[in-house]
């Protein structure tokens, strides 16, 4: 079981994720919906989520940059970009982000990476 | 007509503007059309010097190209910028060369023609290109994340045990359709970038990829069997490709799993040096429905062509046939067994082999 942030400006995908990593025994132990959200919740939560999952396009602060702040405050944070942004792919993972998988992504390959790099 | 009354009509009747003017920078001759462009008499000319009439950032290369013409160059796709009397910028492109009196260079020529209509357009269009590209990366990435929604929404609701069979499998099918139209928006974006970028190539191992797209088509398709036979092995054939070279694989396996409605899909990739030329001859073969000769030519080109054919209007063959161009290769399409398009189709690849390759005269082994 891994403990997980979601960041993604999309609230409704919250609500799913919320369904799909419970099935997969995870658990959700923060939500931002923005970059500059992220590193606030991520500072703030104690003991750090095991896995970060990464958007890249969102409001006020993009996910890339989000992953550098975040890697600068803790450089073992572990985080996956999820995104349909796959021209970010190089620089998502320059960034720290330890793998980055395309949307649409299935249950099985979100479960495979998080128990891969968890 | 005398030749030299034709000369004078050619000249003063031609969109161009002509212009011949001495060492000194002085105009000697400008036709109709140039005084009317940047709004002069004939009177006005032997006052006017280049300084007058170039706009003053050009004026240096101008100044630099006519003392080429005087020591005798001719500069052909020369461009620049002219100023009218009243001070509109005119953009222009032409040609300059000396003008002889016997042995001796005696004035440089120029015949230009008026660009700003041209470069406004030109300017439109790249705007217009720039919102529609922007429009359509908006789209696709929203549609994206909406997919992902619906699909992870559907992944839970198939989670749940008392959903009955009947709606399992709807929404079973339902997930295939968001997976086809992913793939569509997918390949859209990846046509798109295709276009756009400067090709980054480097050497590929056409068995590696074979593989790697087997194993991404096969998890597409969870309930079916790929029986793929294939003498394609990692480590043989090389190609100067990119990352784009696995989708040639992959939209091939995947239209011949797709359209194949057996749960066993039996495919043949049989691999061929083509003696004398550079290239290798990739041959897909599958069991499928085929395609019938009128949508052979249509297949690889749907963005031309939005008729629903058998092959869908996924825009994988689309991809295939830009990516293999990209590459210096060919792709064409026939039928498995010759004359009996129903029992399956052949795709052809013609890819150039690089050297490195094991068989190839002069390759490493």
């Amino acid at each position: 079981m891994a403990s997980v942030l979601i960041v993604d400006d999309d609230t409704f995908l919250h609500k799913v994720l919320d369904r799909i990593l419970s099935i997969g025994n995870h658990e959700v132990v923060g939500h931002a919906y923005d970059g500059a959200e992220s590193i606030e919740i991520f500072s703030e939560l104690e003991p750090k989520p095991d896995i970060i999952l990464m958007d890249h396009r969102m409001p006020v602060m993009n996910g890339v940059t989000a992953t550098r702040e975040i890697m600068h405050i803790n450089p073992d944070t572990k985080i996956l970009f999820i995104s349909a942004d796959e021209t970010v792919m190089t620089e998502a993972i320059e960034a720290g982000a330890l793998a980055f998988l395309t949307k649409p992504i299935r249950s099985a390959d979100l479960f495979a990476a998080i128990e891969k790099y968890a | 007509m005398k030749n030299d009354d034709l000369i004078h009509s050619l000249i003063e009747g031609t969109t161009d503007l002509i212009q011949s003017i001495t060492e000194d920078g002085t105009i000697e001759y400008a036709n109709s059309t140039w005084l009317r462009t940047l709004q002069y008499n004939e009177e006005d000319l032997p006052n006017i010097k280049l300084k007058d009439f170039v706009f003053p950032g050009y004026l240096r290369r101008a100044e630099e190209a006519m003392s080429r013409i005087l020591k005798g160059e001719d500069i052909s796709n020369f461009a620049s910028t002219f100023v009218s009397k009243n001070g509109n910028p005119i953009q222009v492109d032409g040609r300059l060369f000396p003008i002889y009196k016997g042995k001796q260079i005696v004035a440089a020529a120029g015949i230009f023609r008026n660009i700003n209509e041209q470069n406004r357009i030109l300017d439109e269009l790249r705007h217009e290109q720039e919102r529609v590209e922007f429009l359509l990366d908006l789209m696709t990435h929203d549609l994206t994340n909406i997919n992902q929604e619906i699909i992870s929404t559907f992944e839970v609701a198939l989670h749940s045990s008392e959903l009955p069979d009947n709606l399992k499998n709807l929404i079973q099918e339902s997930v295939v359709e968001v997976d086809r139209g992913s793939n569509l928006i997918s390949n859209v974006k990846k046509l798109l970038r295709i276009a756009k970028r400067a090709p980054k190539m480097f050497l590929c191992d056409l068995g590696e990829s074979l593989l790697a797209a087997k194993e991404i088509v096969e998890r597409a398709f969870p309930h079916k069997v790929m029986a793929l036979e294939s003498n394609l092995e990692p480590g043989q054939y090389f190609v100067t490709a990119d990352e784009y070279l696995i989708e040639v694989f992959k939209s091939l396996l995947h239209n011949s799993m797709k359209f194949d409605k057996r749960d066993r899909v039996q495919i043949e990739i049989d691999v061929e040096l083509m003696p004398h030329t550079p290239f290798i001859k990739i041959q897909v073969k599958d069991y499928g429905p085929g395609i019938v000769d009128m949508e052979k030519g249509l297949i690889f080109d749907q963005l031309m062509n939005r008729k629903e054919s058998a092959r869908g209007l996924g825009l994988g063959l689309t991809l295939t046939k830009h990516v293999l161009e990209n590459y210096g290769g060919y792709i064409r399409v026939e039928d498995r067994v010759e004359g009996q398009s129903e029992k399956g189709s052949n795709f052809i690849l013609l890819l150039r082999l690089s050297a490195g390759s094991k068989d190839v005269k002069g390759g490493s082994q």
